[in-house]
């Protein structure tokens, strides 16, 4: 049993997590499709793969709001642990393809693979059992503060990513 | 209120705006590194002749490969610039990839263009060209002075420009790589040397 403020937390931040991956995927299917294709899914599945991935994804994340809420967990922990398995296998085969995470190009690392490891153990903490203890108004207050503060990391660890990857370029 | 929830409620503060201020110091570092970036390309000054060393370049591919132009290599390098819109630059293609597949060991053959990234992976993946290097740098294609497509340089191992043109057909694209199978940078001084 684990006290309901840390699976909420964890919750907010995994459901945010795919809602904001699902979106980014749909609003640019074309990228996304390059994306795998890089990847290298073969090309009959590609047209399938871009609509499967992106609805997996928004289905998780809804899933995870819901009463299933520890299947939704292990979708999500699955999930991450797939693209996490993929990224290492071209990672450990010297490619530096683009990794796809949303946003600027941001080319494939191990950090990426260690953060995607850490990203799974959140997301199964988001399926735990949770003790019973009413949640106060204070708890509301820190997983928004939590989830604000999540999002900022994470896009800051993206940024700096990016400019590591910029810095052995260049230099 | 005891002095626990205070220093609680002061510390998330403290925390958050510190990830906010964390957030905003790694895009300025983005924002320098775009700023900066543009005075690398006002060291060449002008197209390097036949026979004088190449500048060199550490690019980035477009699928993030880490791409080297010019300097001593293993190999010789073939740095076709090229656009997706240019009828001609498609014709040539398959004589890359026969290229590419029958003087592996020779030559290596880099793509080079420039515009936006989504335009060329898509170009990328509808004619294949995955397993070429594929550079988009505004500054290789000054550093060269190309102002017409197809153009190709081609730079020997030394990192010396064996030879360079417009290209519009297969002839020409093998007259580039014989000029530097002979070391002869072009017909007349390959002649100049028969006759002496």
């Amino acid at each position: 049993m684990i006290d309901p403020l840390l699976v909420w937390i964890a919750l907010a931040c995994t459901a945010t997590l795919f809602a904001h991956a699902a979106v980014a995927k749909l609003s640019d299917r074309t990228l996304f499709a390059q994306h795998l294709a890089a990847y290298g899914l073969p090309h009959g599945l590609l047209p399938l793969a871009v609509w499967l991935i992106p609805l997996a994804e928004a289905a998780t994340a809804v899933a995870l709001l819901t009463p299933a809420r520890a299947w939704g967990a292990a979708a999500a922990a699955a999930l991450l642990l797939a693209y996490g398995a993929v990224m290492a296998w071209h990672r450990a085969h010297g490619r530096r393809l683009d990794c796809g995470c949303g946003g600027e190009p941001l080319p494939l690392s191990w950090a990426l693979v260690v953060r995607n490891a850490g990203l799974a153990v959140l997301a199964l903490l988001a399926g735990a059992p949770m003790a019973p203890r009413p949640l106060s108004l204070a708890d509301f207050l820190v997983i928004a503060a939590a989830l604000v503060l999540a999002t900022l990391l994470h896009a800051a660890l993206h940024q700096m990513l990016r400019h590591r990857a910029r810095l052995s370029y260049r230099s | 209120m005891d002095v626990l929830t205070v220093s609680v409620v002061l510390l998330w503060l403290a925390v958050l705006v510190l990830g906010v201020m964390l957030w905003a110091l790694s895009r300025q570092v983005g924002v320098l590194f775009e700023r900066v970036a543009p005075m690398g390309a006002l060291v060449t000054d002008a197209g390097p002749a036949v026979g004088e060393p190449s500048p060199s370049f550490q690019l980035r591919g477009i699928q993030s490969e880490a791409v080297a132009i010019g300097g001593p290599s293993e190999r010789a390098t073939l740095v076709f610039f090229l656009s997706p819109t240019c009828p001609v630059c498609k014709k040539l293609l398959p004589v890359l990839k026969a290229m590419q597949r029958d003087e592996r060991r020779a030559v290596s053959v880099v793509l080079a263009s420039d515009g936006e990234r989504a335009e060329h992976l898509r170009f990328v993946t509808e004619q294949g060209l995955g397993h070429m290097p594929y550079v988009l740098s505004t500054e290789l294609g000054m550093g060269y002075r190309v102002s017409r497509l197809p153009y190709a340089v081609l730079l020997d191992r030394g990192g010396m420009v064996a030879a360079k043109g417009l290209v519009n057909s297969r002839e020409q694209l093998d007259s580039l790589l014989n000029a530097h199978d002979m070391g002869a940078p072009s017909i007349q001084q390959y002649i100049d040397k028969q006759a002496a």
